[in-house]
């Protein structure tokens, strides 16, 4: 047995160059799969957002009363313009499983509560859902129902919705809200909600280039609650 | 380095990359399986939720066509087959069970009906059902319950399957009732201005202040209101609803004579009194001892160009003997070209035209003196007159005015809980069944009628704010009200009263197959305006037509849900409306 022949340089180099491409290869693969995975996981905590907020919206607005729904327009400007960030009021109840929030002659809901979703004007803004006290009218009835005014749901849309007074319950339904319109259609007594999200752009897949992130939902609701039906 | 270990890092190079591939499609595939799960979640929730919708629905059906269904166990009964859903109505018990075809989702509802209960029944109050509803698709279920009350077969002052066109000075919609003020036509509506002639007047505490509904057009005094603009000034002026283009479902109940032949609560005494179709007209016979009064009985005839009934040929004549020399009335039956036991001769000025129904002459008869008063003709209340083709009430010059009065035989009350009934039901030859009033209608009164119902109307008044119906009237076609002129009902005496002109305001429903006419302009000369005032509690209902008012002053609607109950009470045991009250979660 001879001695050994070592590598010549062009070996060297095109086993150099093949391992640099198979590796290439190898971290590109990785890369768009990580990038995948993110964007992957990023829609489905969007989604999955999505749907929490559209089933908790659906379920406050297919309760209520039509009647009871108002709409408070008011738009934020941010670094992406200005946007549409409303307010939705509506009237719910603290306990639908409990027999006694009912009237006894006629089995209605007796209102007690004003349930608001909105939006604050922040740069990315977050959405809020609230529920205040509806106090009955003086003879102990919870109707007439009637809708709050501008007047009475615009001073809540302003600041912590926790630190406001009377409020019973605050939560966060959402980060990262781009917009929050909402439009009543009276010809077929329904609701419709249209949130948009923003995110900060994330890298495409297969590219360097930037995705902006906007996503938005659309929920419409025809509140079953709207007795007598029109 | 010895071969062997180079060996191995091909290996672990290997080894190291398949782990990382691997890990990344497990990645991949857990996100894709939560996703898909996430979106098949939602799916199944989404597809409960119509599940127990459907099931509502069925509910709703089979309620409004058999009020009973459900208050007892279910016997295997046919149920109706319903294309898109699986549905066993559970012999034994009051639960049903289906399935909904296309997503295959299963529902099923445990019934508590308490439609005819006064009384709280398991926590369902009187005049309710309640269902249960449980649904489910796949891992996902819902439980929700509904109450379904009885809702007003008719739920408007005035509801039209086509054109509400109110032409008035001034339009006032009203309502007893907290929940509804409504009108709706599911064509056109046109009515003043909602810039002061135009107001809503609801129920203390209301809910609705008002609400126009229409499937097409709203115009006030002729702003359109698909004009945001106008619309906004509209609700902002009147605190009202405004939809036109309205796309929720509504459907004007389509009420049948046979359903309303005997509406109203069962009176024990009543009874049903068959007269000669015809108009009965008065009139005065010139005798060689003067004129004298006499009421005829002719066929049925509408002037072709004023589209007016006028009566044709006498088929039977009613006079007074009393106070004329026998001579006068002799020859009658030959000048009438009618039997002699045709004509009917009476010894006073008041008398019994059939049972439970009068004639008063009055002053028309001048032997008899008196205060001056037109002709009358009394309707017991106890009575249901039933006229096998046509039955109108008129005066042959026009220059006054009979009067139509519903009387308690025994009290002589006027008014009041007993109303007699005129009905009018056609016959095979010819007759369409209409009724033709002129004059004062005064009293609790109907007036049912398979064709038209025309009143020309003097006053139509008694007691409107009383509990009870003054006038209903059911027309299988049209509905023309037109308010007069009080005119000189005896050219001897000469008197009027001039307060009465024209007043129509009662409490009662109208309802009319095709049309409703109101046609307010109290002067007959057309160059002439003199518009009425106008007033009707309950409801105007035209079926499969149009409502109309022209030339009124002030004209009001008032929706009385309670009196339209009453009126309707019979006709509630066959078919009746819901409407869900409560919708809610278990």
């Amino acid at each position: 047995m001879g001695a050994r022949r070592g590598f010549t340089l062009i070996e060297t180099i095109v086993a150099c160059s093949l391992l640099l491409v198979v590796f290439g290869g190898v971290f590109y693969f990785f890369s768009v799969g990580a990038r995948g995975f993110n964007l992957g996981l990023s829609q489905s905590q969007t989604l999955s957002d999505f749907q929490a907020f559209a089933r908790l919206i659906k379920r406050d607005l297919e309760l209520t009363h039509y009647y009871s729904v108002s709409t408070v327009m008011r738009t934020a400007d941010t670094s992406r313009g200005t946007v549409d960030r409303e307010g939705l009021s509506l009237a719910g109840l603290s306990d639908w499983g409990d027999d006694s929030r009912f009237e006894v002659a006629t089995g209605l809901p007796k209102w007690d509560r004003w349930i608001l979703f909105h939006a604050n004007r922040e740069d990315v803004g977050t959405l809020f859902r609230s529920e205040l006290e509806r106090r009955p009218v003086a003879s102990g009835s919870y109707y007439p129902l009637r809708p709050r005014t501008a007047g009475d749901v615009l001073p809540l849309m302003i600041g912590d919705p926790a630190a406001l007074p009377g409020i019973l319950r605050s939560q966060t339904l959402t980060r990262n809200v781009h917009s929050f319109e909402v439009a009543l259609d009276d010809g077929h007594q329904s609701v419709e909600v249209h949130l948009t999200t923003f995110a900060d752009p994330g890298l495409r897949m297969t590219s360097q280039e930037r995705d902006e992130e906007y996503k938005e939902t659309r929920v419409v609701v025809v509140p079953l609650n709207s007795y007598p039906p029109i | 380095m010895n071969r062997r270990s180079r060996r191995g890092i091909a290996l672990f190079t290997t080894l190291v990359l398949l782990t990382v591939l691997a890990m990344l499609v497990a990645s991949f595939t857990s996100i894709h399986q939560k996703q898909l799960h996430l979106m098949q979640n939602d799916e199944h929730h989404q597809a409960a939720e119509e599940a127990a919708r459907s099931a509502l629905e069925y509910c709703q059906f089979r309620l409004e066509r058999h009020r009973q269904w459900g208050s007892a166990e279910f016997d295997g009964a046919p149920k109706p087959d319903i294309a898109t859903l699986q549905i066993e109505e559970r012999t034994g018990t009051t639960r049903v069970d289906g399935k909904v075809l296309a997503s295959g989702a299963e529902f099923r509802v445990r019934i508590t009906n308490n439609i005819s209960g006064t009384a709280d029944v398991d926590g369902v109050p009187g005049g309710y059902c309640r269902l249960r509803v449980t649904a489910s698709r796949g891992r996902s279920e819902v439980r929700r319950e509904a109450l379904l009350g009885t809702a007003p077969i008719f739920d408007g002052a005035v509801v039209a399957s086509k054109n509400i066109n109110i032409d008035a000075e001034s339009l006032t919609i009203s309502s007893t009732d907290p929940f509804r003020n409504r009108i709706r036509a599911k064509g056109n509506i046109e009515v003043p201005d909602y810039d002061g002639p135009f107001r809503f007047n609801p129920a203390d505490s209301a809910t609705e202040t008002g609400l126009l509904w229409s499937q097409k057009g709203i115009r006030m005094g002729g702003k359109d209101l698909e004009n945001p603009t106008h619309a906004q000034n509209a609700a902002e002026a009147t605190g009202g609803r405004f939809l036109p283009r309205a796309a929720t479902h509504h459907d004007v109940y389509d009420l049948q004579l046979e359903e309303v032949v005997n509406w109203g609560p069962v009176e024990a005494d009543e009874q049903k009194v068959e007269v000669e179709s015809g108009v009965y007209v008065f009139n005065r016979l010139e005798t060689s001892h003067g004129d004298i009064p006499v009421l005829e009985r002719r066929d049925w005839a509408i002037d072709p160009v004023s589209g007016e009934v006028t009566g044709d040929h006498v088929e039977e004549v009613w006079l007074v003997n009393d106070g004329l020399p026998t001579g006068a009335t002799d020859g009658i039956a030959a000048r009438y070209g009618i039997p002699e036991n045709k004509v009917n001769r009476h010894d006073s000025n008041e008398f019994s035209l059939d049972t439970g129904v009068h004639v008063h002459f009055n002053s028309l008869n001048p032997y008899y003196g008196g205060t001056p008063e037109p002709p009358h003709i009394v309707l017991n209340s106890d009575v249901d007159l039933v006229a096998n083709g046509d039955f109108g009430i008129m005066s042959a010059s026009g220059n006054y005015d009979p009067v139509i009065l519903f009387r308690d035989p025994i009290t002589g009350e006027v008014g009041g809980k007993h109303s007699g009934t005129i009905t009018a039901l056609g016959s095979g030859e010819g007759k369409p069944g209409s009724i033709y009033l002129q004059g004062a209608i005064i009293g609790s009164g109907k007036l049912l009628a398979k064709g038209d119902v025309t009143i020309r109307n003097t006053f139509a008044n008694v007691d409107s704010d009383g509990e009870d119906s003054d006038l209903s009237i059911y027309a299988g076609k049209n509905v023309t009200i037109r308010p007069q002129k009080q005119k000189w009902f005896d050219e001897e005496t000469g008197t009027v009263d001039s307060s009465a002109e024209g007043h129509t305001a009662f409490r009662g429903l109208v309802f009319a197959g095709e049309d409703v006419l109101i046609e307010a302009d109290k002067d007959v000369d057309p160059n002439v305006k003199d518009p009425a005032n106008v007033r009707i509690e309950g409801a105007v209902v035209a079926r499969d037509g149009n409502v109309t008012v022209q030339s009124g002053k002030d004209v009001n609607f008032i929706y009385n849900p309670l009196l339209l109950d009453s009126i309707l009470a019979r006709n509630t045991a066959s078919r009746i409306r819901m409407e869900l009250a409560v919708w809610r979660e278990l």
